[in-house]
């Protein structure tokens, strides 16, 4: 499998850009913002963390995904070394895939690093662990699923588009898919058959990232039911899939000439 | 040319830190949050969150503790803001238990130490209940708000009475209920109530409170007990008293009676009433 040559050559690309060394200096200023905010707000100081590690974890997640995965095609491409890629028994989905693998492994690191962070926050400030906190880690997991799909997204476009197109559309698709239920609310509440039929297909066929909002609920030590995380998780793994299907369709058909 | 620009750098890290200095001096220390909301919507601002609705309804709280303690650092009467910053955290995150428990105490306060908006409190408080039903403690908290800040114990008593039908309530919620609607605001009654805020309030500043009025309410009956000893003492020497050393004098008390917080009580010779000593810490309503 030449798949994992190249995502473990994506992986150490990444790693060079000092990505890795931002991310660990990130996790330290969660537990010192953590300090301070305990001491300038009333209430559960562990709530105030597992928020604001995990939508750091989120937000800095998503701009990774966004801003390397538009870049994971085109620089190749802008750089020349496709060609000599290309000229080797490299086939053209496998080279998408490991590219996609090799992005998702490095997200995976950073949300390794930074929940390392959250639990260090929590363990220093009440010295102890419990069983709810595992709620985090089921939550930094949902993450990762939506990055993979916020990844899926940006190499999707950045396989037919220039990085800055890609980014915008990427980041506009992102944004959109937060706002699933209003799409299908209007729709629902309009007396137009069409914009029913519209807004029924435009929820359906837009990501809805609004499956992954976890954050709030981990925050206050609710489980997610089994059934519906689940179903969360693949949801993102299937749409995952269809785009990173999508990009290798669009890149097969693109000539290099 | 190397030097010139450290020493240009030097200069300019001094001239910032020596204007930020002087625009602290001016504004003062501590300065509260600013009188602006931004966006006032909360509902907007949920939208516009993108899935983090739970931090940024931690930074409202924030924003909204840090507004309520830079008033009262500075002895400011007017809330303006607070309710709207609680109301905003409250949207964002309905299970933001801390800000309607503490966010109900910061509004319903009497002046200068709250907000003096107790409808406000027990509105933020009902909003609390629909969305965490399963928290007894907010119905204690309406009941409480109705009792000590609207002095209506009827629907003081409906409040605990409809808190106590919670599995998980204190079971003293149900008899206190019947025991307000039959003596009333007595200070046996405000006594167990602070007394129970104190003892099952996990938080510092929430018992710092309560001990503060419960304080009060010794000092307020000391305050009474001083006043019938003196009314019963003035006929028997056939004269009025005109300070409380006069009670030591005559062996009634050791040393001059202090309140809970170590400052001696006053006898004002003109009405004869006993009270607080202007230099006493004890919260005044």
């Amino acid at each position: 499998m030449i798949v994992i040559p190249i995502a473990k050559n994506t992986f150490k690309e990444c790693v060079r850009d000092k990505l890795l060394y931002n991310l660990v200096i990130f996790g330290v200023l969660i537990i010192a913002s953590s300090l301070v905010l305990s001491s300038i707000t009333i209430g559960e100081v562990k709530q105030i963390i597992v928020n604001l590690g995990l939508s750091t974890l989120s937000v800095f997640g998503t701009l990774i995904a966004i801003f390397i995965g538009i870049q994971l095609v085109f620089k190749e491409i802008d750089k020349k070394t496709i060609y000599s890629l290309l000229a080797k028994p490299v086939a053209r989905h496998e080279f998408i895939l490991g590219k996609y693998f090799g992005l998702t492994l490095t997200l995976l690191v950073n949300i390794l690093v930074m929940l390392l962070g959250i639990y260090i926050s929590i363990f220093y400030l009440r010295h102890s662990f419990q069983l709810a906190d595992l709620q985090i880690l089921l939550a930094a997991m949902l993450i990762l699923i939506e990055l993979m799909l916020v990844i899926a997204i940006a190499l999707f476009f950045s396989t037919f588009s220039t990085p800055v197109f890609s980014a915008l559309f990427a980041f506009c698709l992102y944004v959109i898919g937060h706002f699933s239920s209003d799409i299908r609310q209007y729709g629902l509440s309009s007396d137009s058959f069409a914009i029913k039929i519209l807004s029924g297909c435009l929820y359906y066929l837009l990501p809805n990232f609004q499956n992954f909002e976890i954050i709030s609920q981990t925050a206050h030590g609710q489980f997610l039911a089994t059934r519906l995380y689940l179903l969360s998780v693949l949801y993102g793994l299937v749409y995952s899939a269809g785009l990173v299907l999508l990009a290798i369709l669009v890149f097969q058909r693109r000539n290099f000439k | 040319m190397n030097h010139l620009f450290k020493i240009c750098l030097l200069a300019v890290c001094l001239g910032i830190y020596w204007i930020q200095s002087a625009i602290d001096q001016k504004i003062g220390l501590f300065c509260s949050t600013e009188e602006v909301l931004y966006l006032p919507s909360a509902n907007v601002i949920k939208k516009l969150s993108l899935g983090h609705n739970g931090l940024l309804a931690d930074i409202y709280w924030m924003r909204a503790v840090q507004y309520y303690g830079g008033k009262r650092l500075k002895n400011e009467r007017h809330f303006d803001l607070l309710e709207q910053l609680i109301e905003i955290a409250t949207t964002l995150d309905p299970k933001l238990l801390h800000a309607y428990r503490f966010g109900s105490v910061f509004l319903a306060e009497n002046e200068p130490i709250g907000a003096n908006q107790p409808e406000e409190a027990i509105a933020l408080l009902r909003k609390g209940i629909e969305h965490n039903p399963e928290e007894w403690q907010l119905h204690r908290d309406v009941g409480f708000i109705y009792y000590w800040f609207l002095n209506d114990y009827k629907k003081a008593a409906e409040a605990f009475l409809e808190g106590s039908k919670n599995p998980r309530a204190a079971i003293w919620m149900k008899t206190f209920a019947a025991e307000l609607l039959a003596k009333g605001g007595s200070r046996q009654t405000a006594r167990f109530l602070w007394q129970e805020v104190y003892q099952t309030s996990e938080n510092q500043q929430m018992k710092d409170n309560a001990r503060e009025h419960l304080m009060r309410l010794t000092a307020e009956e000391q305050i009474e007990t001083l006043q019938v000893l003196i009314e019963k003492v003035q006929p028997r020497i056939g004269r009025k008293i005109s300070s409380l050393d006069e009670l030591v004098g005559l062996g009634f008390f050791k040393k001059r009676p202090v309140d809970p917080k170590g400052f001696a009580y006053i006898l004002n010779s003109t009405t004869g009433k006993v009270g607080l000593s202007p230099a006493s810490t004890i919260r005044r309503y």
